[in-house]
């Protein structure tokens, strides 16, 4: 319903517009797992790699830019979130595998997940003539979810395993139990704002915020709470319920300075997205955009006209054995 | 996470104070019971709610108030009350003589009773009631009771439940004698209470006694649970009523009067232990429970497990009571849901650690300290004992072997006189001669203490029977050890030698089976190899029976016999001075008599590896199949799975009666004959033959089916030819006539397939080996001298058809004095092949006796004590499931669960594993939940395992 008043409002203002109008379909893909390839996250975790986290976020949006102040649109948008101490996943890989060994290992293991989709509005302000700001707010309808903690201390020794840990976890699906999804509902927003500076002619400065303020309201959700130990105790027990529950996700932020050698341009972009950071050295040259991601190790490519930007990061060319792997399409048509 | 699994079931009683009527449409409650042992008939029964202010219900004339029930002819009632009642409630019984109805009472002494006049009554007869006679029981939570039990426990305890204690003011510190008995109400907790108390006092382990059936001798018993030792206890006490007023000559009233308000409200619910203060001396536990134990041996019922270990579980109670009144608590009842939950998870949180104790061997959380203690000793010093004398203890048993073997010899080659060649283990061993007394005696240089003497006798008139009998205490002496074998006059220890075929200058006896029966055997183990000092523990076995088959594998004939295992009982203790550990090693082989090589012999060092259970009981997919067996179970001689054998089956014809063995004539008792035709397929170790006869021209044709092995023939009655057939009969053969041959009729069976496609003769049974499907192929008739292959389908395993080992605590504490809490291990089961295995393995804390469990199907006997961990596995070809089953015990709170795990994709099992009740109210589950086993408590809490 809501996207057919977008589409009608849209259309109205379409009729009236003055600029360039066009349409365009945006994706943007980030996954990053330094401690285990993307493709065996779901594995038993076999020889892990040091790294604390697996997060994944993705966009898919169509738009509509009305002139050069609004634009409206679609989107349908992803979010894994996997935090997890070393000592986490080095417990997991050994016990998956039998290898486990004896000692003392603190868990810490967060998971914050969610589907939503949802409809959007763009409105470009111009500060100066030197600095401009986009800003966006998106109206959003929960789809998925998956948001837990769970931490504590657990033992190894010879006379078997022991463990107190704390559970906190709301859920669609319980994963523990692999019980049945059910379809739960939400309502949510967010807000992306975008500040570009030209501090002269050579240099530009650009600052992104995305998803500022992401939050979904659940209207009602499986929640398990409490805490888990071996040896059982009779005050340590978990309790399920099913209440509303308000479910927020962290900012994705970026920073880039660019100077412009007239034919060649050079950049540094900074990112970071929770546990995920990355800092990149770029030049580019009639369009053509190559990125070396210092702290992943990766390697972006791209292109960029006025009517396509494309880009491709990884860090292994086999999707299988990536650890990091970006892509980021955007492309619009006039349509007047 | 993935751990061991089980699950609880609570025994106590719970719920709130009020009596709600049905509005709701729900459907009634029945409550059956029966009225003291099923030995009241047509007398009143009301079951009577209690209301908020903890009274009975009542009319205006102040008379309680319920719809009014009647026992039938075995004393059991049947009712109904509102299906929304709640709460708890009393049951009272009447005897009741309006109406037409006239309430009797049964004799159930087998010596007789006194009837309410004092006149005699004989076992099983009825008689009058008193008019005032009157049982009551109460119980908490009407939702939950399906059956209620009166008798006088109950009676005892619910006065005592309607009844306050207070006290007079005299309490000190140390001593509340002083308190008085109000007359108050009743509360669900002083109905717990006093139900757990009655129960405490009167050594119910698994429930209160109004939940617990009592045993009749009127009726074949139905305790085939878990509960059926408690159930012949609460028997045994309720017919003590009936034995003390025939004792005392009192009426039943009196006797009841005399238990609660002379002895039990009069100690303020506490009951003298043996009252040696009070003249005359109060109805005390002592008396009570020594009367069931005289109750019991007048019952004189053969074979009744429960009844024994109950009897003999009270009288060893009564032996140590002393003259001191009991200081008994009952447990505190749980109201609410929390606290019934809180309760719950405090026994999962204890099982769980015993199961951790049974995995470790350690027991620290089962056991008491003292006892922990001195397990861990014992293990110690018999870990010790085995370290020596273990791998050299065939030696002390050697000259006793060899002493027969010898003498055997000797025999068949007439040279015992002049002196057998013989080659001895033992090399400075010799055997010298008495011809006189016939007797032999083994000695040894090296081994002064050493002396084996007996004779070699006929077994009766058998000259194939040879018994060796050990003509006095025989000791033999090793580098490790010293064994010592009782042989006194009034039982003598002997080996029985079973031969094959008569002794034979020249040739080795042929031993088809030995039976070793030994009175009592000593064992003792060296401080050091060849050191003159024993350790301290001393093993001794009171009776041991050994019995070895000897076989043969027909397929390879000229393979030595072999001796398997037939049955070993060992029934005996390890001591330690004053500590000893009972020990008990029963086993029964299966398929005994298959032929196995050394090789695969098997031994009797079991090998149980606790993963493979913990596997197994956790339903793992390798299950016991890499569990090792001490070499039981293993294929027998050289066969091999699936393998065949060539030509080993074959068609043999004889045209006439003259060439038939003559042990095939003699079974077949045909005098005369018309026709004759005989054929046979042969396989090795038998044969499986038909005879087509005629007696005259005129009779129709006759056939006698008949089978050899090793040369000894059965046949048969003889029957139509015409009425040959397993599926259909020959005669309705479309190929049938007067006359068709042996080789036609041996076609018609190949041929006369079920439904399977299966015939008549598919398979043959190789002695030894197997069963094996026979490959016929594509024959159109059977012709002298056809061979056929054979295929293994189902191999013989030597297996074990039952097997028991039983270790029971009779350990002193340092004053000297028995340990109170005896500790029982059990390990008790069966294995005939890999498909069908069910063991039980059980410890149990301050054991008192076994229950009779048949109705659990794996295996028969659960030991009882304060606490018990006891849990079963067991698979089935039949069934196609591997299933476990727990019985956990914690005094008052027991837990019964049972698992399967289907080993066919074809079904689908989702049920819960288990449910835990708190008071008969279900407070959770456990289910198996991707993987987890997961206690999902009814307020919505869970727990992993």
């Amino acid at each position: 319903m809501i996207y057919r008043f977008v589409i009608a409002v849209v259309c109205l203002i379409s009729n009236s517009a003055w600029a360039e109008q066009t349409v365009g379909l945006r994706t943007d893909v980030l996954l990053a797992s330094p401690a285990m390839a993307i493709d065996e996250i779901d594995s038993s975790w076999q020889n892990p790699s040091s790294g604390d986290y697996a997060q994944a976020r993705a966009r898919l949006e169509t738009y509509f830019n009305l002139n050069s102040q609004w634009a409206f649109g679609l989107e349908k948008r992803w979010h894994y979130l996997l935090g997890f101490s070393e000592d986490t996943a080095q417990f997991y890989s050994r016990l998956e595998n039998n290898a486990i060994e004896s000692g003392d290992y603190d868990l810490s293991l967060t998971i914050n997940a969610a589907s939503s989709s949802g409809v959007f509005a763009q409105y470009f302000i111009p500060l100066s003539s030197k600095i401009n700001m986009l800003f966006t707010g998106h109206l959003l309808r929960g789809e998925r979810i998956q948001d837990g903690r769970l931490s504590g201390a657990g033992s190894v020794s010879d006379d078997g395993l022991s463990y107190v840990w704390q559970l906190d976890y709301a859920y669609d699906e319980n994963r523990i139990f692999e019980s049945a999804r059910k379809h739960e509902s939400a309502w949510g927003y967010s807000f992306d704002i975008n500040m570009q500076w030209q501090l002269n002619q050579e240099q530009h400065v650009e600052f992104t915020l995305e998803d500022v303020l992401y939050t979904l309201y659940w209207d009602a959700l499986d929640q398990d709470k409490g805490c888990l130990d071996r040896p059982l105790s009779a005050d340590c027990s978990v309790y399920s319920a099913r209440d509303a529950y308000t479910q927020t996700l962290p900012i994705f932020a970026r920073a880039s300075w660019q100077y412009d050698f007239k034919s060649a341009k050079a950049s540094i972009e900074a990112q970071a997205w929770q546990r995920y950071k990355a800092l990149l050295l770029g030049v580019s040259l009639h369009g053509f955009q190559a990125q070396i991601d210092t702290i992943n190790e990766k390697i972006n490519l791209g292109y960029e006209s006025s009517r396509v930007k494309v880009k491709w990061g990884f860090d292994q060319a086999e999707f299988a054995q990536a650890k990091h792997w970006q892509l980021s399409l955007d492309m619009n048509w006039p349509i007047l | 996470m993935r751990y061991v699994i089980f699950l609880w079931l609570a025994v106590l009683i719970g719920c709130s104070n009020s009596v709600e009527e049905n509005v709701g449409g729900l459907p009634n409650i029945e409550i059956t019971g029966l009225l003291l042992n099923g030995n009241i008939k047509d007398a009143s029964i009301q079951v009577v709610g209690i209301d908020n202010y903890g009274q009975p219900q009542r009319n205006a004339s102040g008379e309680i108030y319920a719809d009014r029930f009647f026992s039938d002819e075995n004393g059991r009632y049947n009712l109904s009350i509102n299906g929304a009642a709640t709460g708890s409630l009393l049951f009272v019984v009447k005897s009741y003589f309006e109406e037409g109805h006239n309430t009797q009472i049964r004799c159930a002494l087998k010596n007789g009773c006194l009837d309410e006049a004092g006149d005699s009554v004989s076992y099983g007869q009825w008689y009058d009631a008193a008019n005032d006679f009157e049982l009551w029981a109460v119980v908490n939570d009407a939702q939950s009771i399906r059956q209620v039990h009166v008798g006088p426990l109950t009676h005892l305890a619910a006065k005592l439940a309607f009844t306050e204690f207070v006290s007079n003011g005299t309490c000190s510190s140390a001593n509340c004698d002083g308190v008085v008995p109000v007359n108050n109400m009743f509360t669900p907790q002083s109905i717990h209470e006093a139900n757990t108390r009655v129960q405490a006092l009167f050594n119910s382990s698994s429930n209160i006694h109004g939940f617990l059936e009592p045993f009749s001798p009127f009726v074949s018993s139905t305790l085939d649970s878990v509960v059926a030792v408690d159930g012949a206890k609460h028997g045994l006490l309720n017919l003590t009523l009936q034995y003390q007023a025939r004792e005392e000559n009192k009426t039943l009233n009196q006797v009841l009067a005399s238990w609660l308000e002379g002895a039990f409200l009069k100690n303020a619910g506490q009951l003298y232990g043996d009252d040696q203060t009070n003249t005359p001396a109060q109805w005390s536990l002592k008396t009570a429970f020594t009367n069931a134990n005289i109750v019991k041996d007048e019952l004189a019922l053969p074979d009744n497990a429960s009844l024994t270990s109950a009897a003999s579980a009270l009288l060893l109670i009564a032996d140590g009571l002393g003259n001191t009144v009991t200081n008994e608590k009952g447990s505190n009842y749980s109201e609410t849901l929390a606290d019934q939950i809180a309760a719950a998870k405090v026994f999962v949180g204890n099982a769980q650690s015993w199961i951790a104790d049974y995995e470790t061997k350690s027991f620290g959380n089962f056991l008491d300290d003292d006892t922990a203690t001195e397990i861990t000793s014992m293990e110690a010093q018999w870990e010790a004992f085995q370290k020596t004398l273990g791998p050299e203890l065939q030696s002390v048993f050697l000259p006793m072997v060899q002493i027969v073997d010898y003498a055997l010899i000797c025999t068949a080659n007439n040279s015992c006189a002049a002196g057998q060649a013989y080659s001895f283990d033992e090399l400075t061993a010799s055997i010298a001669y008495e011809a006189n007394e016939s007797r032999f005696t083994y000695t040894a240089d090296s081994q002064p203490n050493t002396l084996v003497k007996g004779q070699l006798l006929n077994f009766g008139e058998n000259t194939l029977i040879k018994s060796f009998t050990f003509s006095q205490d025989i000791y033999v002496e090793s580098a490790t050890g010293l064994a010592i074998v009782q042989s006194r006059n009034d039982d003598k220890a002997n080996i029985k030698v079973y031969l094959d075929s008569a002794l034979q200058s020249g040739v080795a006896p042929a031993v088809r089976r030995i039976e070793f029966d030994f009175p009592k055997i000593t064992l003792k183990a060296k401080t050091a190899v060849n050191a003159s000092t024993y350790q301290d523990l001393v093993y001794t076995a009171d009776t041991a029976t050994l019995v070895m088959q000897g076989v043969k594998d027909p397929v390879r004939p000229n393979e030595p016999i072999h001796f398997n295992l037939e049955s070993l009982s060992l029934l005996g203790e390890v001591s330690n001075g004053s500590d000893v550990l009972d020990v008990e090693l029963i086993i029964n082989g299966s398929n005994a008599s298959l032929h196995y090589p050394a090789l695969r012999f098997p031994d009797l060092n079991f090998v149980w590896k606790s993963s493979d259970i913990k596997n197994y009981a956790q339903f793992d997919a390798s299950g016991l199949d890499n569990a090792e067996f001490a070499g039981w179970l293993e294929l027998p001689s050289n066969v091999v799975m699936g393998e065949t054998l060539s030509s080993a089956v074959s068609y043999n014809e004889l045209s006439a009666f003259s060439q038939l063995p003559a042990a095939l004539k003699t079974e077949l008792q045909i005098t005369s004959y018309n026709q004759f035709n005989f054929g046979e397929l042969r396989y090795p170790g038998g044969a499986t033959a038909l005879v087509v006869y005629k007696q005259k021209a005129s009779d129709a044709k006759t056939v006698k089916q008949c089978n050899e092995i090793d040369g000894q023939w059965l046949c048969s009655d003889p029957v139509a030819l015409k009425d040959l057939g397993c599926e259909s009969a020959y005669g309705n053969d479309a190929s049938f006539n007067d006359d068709v041959t042996v080789a036609d009729a041996f076609l018609f069976l190949k041929n006369n397939v079920n439904s399977d496609g299966v015939g008549c003769i598919p398979e043959v049974k190789i002695v030894g080996r197997g069963v094996y499907e026979i490959n016929y192929g594509a024959i159109t008739q059977f012709t002298d001298g056809d061979t056929f292959d054979v295929t293994l389908e189902t191999p013989h395993y030597l297996g074990v058809s039952s097997f028991s080992i039983r270790l029971l605590s009779r350990f002193v504490d340092g004053a000297e004095k028995a340990d109170d809490t005896p500790v029982l291990f059990s390990v008790i089961g069966a294995f005939t092949d890999p498909k069908n295995i069910s063991v039980a393995f059980a410890v149990s804390h301050d054991f008192i006796g076994f229950g009779n469990t048949s109705s659990l199907g794996l295996v028969e006997v659960i030991p009882y004590g304060e606490r018990t961990l006891w849990f079963a596995i067991g698979n089935s070809s039949d069934a196609e499931q591997n299933s476990v089953i727990y019985y956990i015990l914690d005094d008052a709170v027991s837990l019964l669960m049972t698992g399967f795990d289907y080993t066919t994709g074809e079904s689908y099992h989702d049920a819960a594993l288990g449910f835990i009740r708190y008071a008969n109210t279900l407070v959770g589950t456990l289910r198996k939940e991707n993987g987890l086993y997961v206690i999902r408590y009814t307020d919505g809490s869970w727990q992993l395992l």
